[in-house]
């Protein structure tokens, strides 16, 4: 397993992440609706709206999982906030980064992930908007672009800038 | 240069799903959606543009059957024919015969997919 590296701007990421003043808080339904769409849009089993923290990743919202954090270098979002684009693994169990992670070979038993990393304001990437599956998957053009759709909405969210019904 | 694409006008409630068709539609080069959040919006738009379309949720359901009927009287600045799809979360049986009377071309129920409402359209990703 390779463990999620850290950023090279961690230190400016924490403290982006923490000025959010979003860890350990209650669910909210403007972040807990953008997870439930992408569970139903992509017909996964489990959605998260995930944010990583210095040693772990949490929660702010989830569908079909009951865990409210994991630690970080087991995060499958850990390795997507390096990047900008969509991170997608079709088949963690064929996939070396993953294959012996206690989050693939254990509970959830994860085999499918897709997360589309989230900025906050300052640009850094504080967590993911990811989906799980426990069988093997691919995404087709719609999908990501769902995927991708919905991540601008959670920025704007994490921006205050959220629309209403 | 590319062609314009479509235009057409989405009227849906829910933010979520509106605003993730609208930039999913944009962002694969499909349609151009305008989009209203209820019935009131969807007539005022209906008045100043054309559309090649109309997604139409039923959620109000007199209105939105007056809306209907009224763009199949050509009252609205586009073709008075153009395709409409309906959203609805349950239907009755003399509201399926309206629809048809109403020459709906797809009715989707709720909750609704994506991919489903752009293959009603008719529209390939």
């Amino acid at each position: 397993m390779k463990p999620a590296p850290i950023p090279a701007d961690e230190t400016d990421r924490l403290q982006a992440l923490r000025d959010l003043m979003l860890l350990d808080t209650s669910p909210e339904e403007r972040y807990d609706r953008l997870a439930r769409f992408a569970a139903e849009q992509l017909d996964v089993p489990i959605a998260l709206l995930t944010l990583v923290d210095g040693q772990r990743q949490w929660f702010k919202s989830r569908v079909g999982l009951d865990v409210a954090e994991t630690a970080r270098d087991i995060s499958f979002c850990g390795h997507a906030i390096m990047n900008s684009e969509i991170l997608v693994i079709e088949d963690a169990s064929s996939d070396a980064r993953f294959s012996d992670n206690p989050l693939v070979a254990g509970e959830p038993h994860i085999r499918f992930y897709a997360g589309a990393p989230l900025s906050a304001p300052s640009g850094h990437r504080i967590g993911t908007l990811c989906v799980v599956d426990t069988v093997p998957r691919k995404l087709g053009a719609i999908e990501l672009s769902i995927l991708d759709a919905l991540r601008c909405l959670a920025n704007e969210t994490l921006a205050g800038k959220e629309g209403g019904e | 240069m590319s062609a314009p694409l479509p235009r057409m006008l989405l009227t849906q409630a829910q933010f979520v799903l509106r605003r993730t068709v609208v930039m999913v539609a944009r962002d694969l080069g499909l349609v151009d959606f305008d989009e209203a959040s209820n019935v009131g919006r969807a007539r005022q738009l209906l008045s100043a543009g054309a559309y090649a379309g109309l997604v139409l949720d039923l959620q109000d359901r007199s209105l939105a059957m007056e809306l209907l009927s009224d763009l199949r009287q050509g009252k609205f600045a586009c073709p008075a024919d153009i395709p409409v799809v309906v959203l609805a979360a349950d239907l009755h049986p003399e509201d399926c015969s309206r629809l048809e009377t109403l020459g709906v071309a797809r009715v989707l129920r709720k909750p609704v997919r994506i991919r489903d409402l752009f293959n009603a359209l008719e529209l390939q990703a």
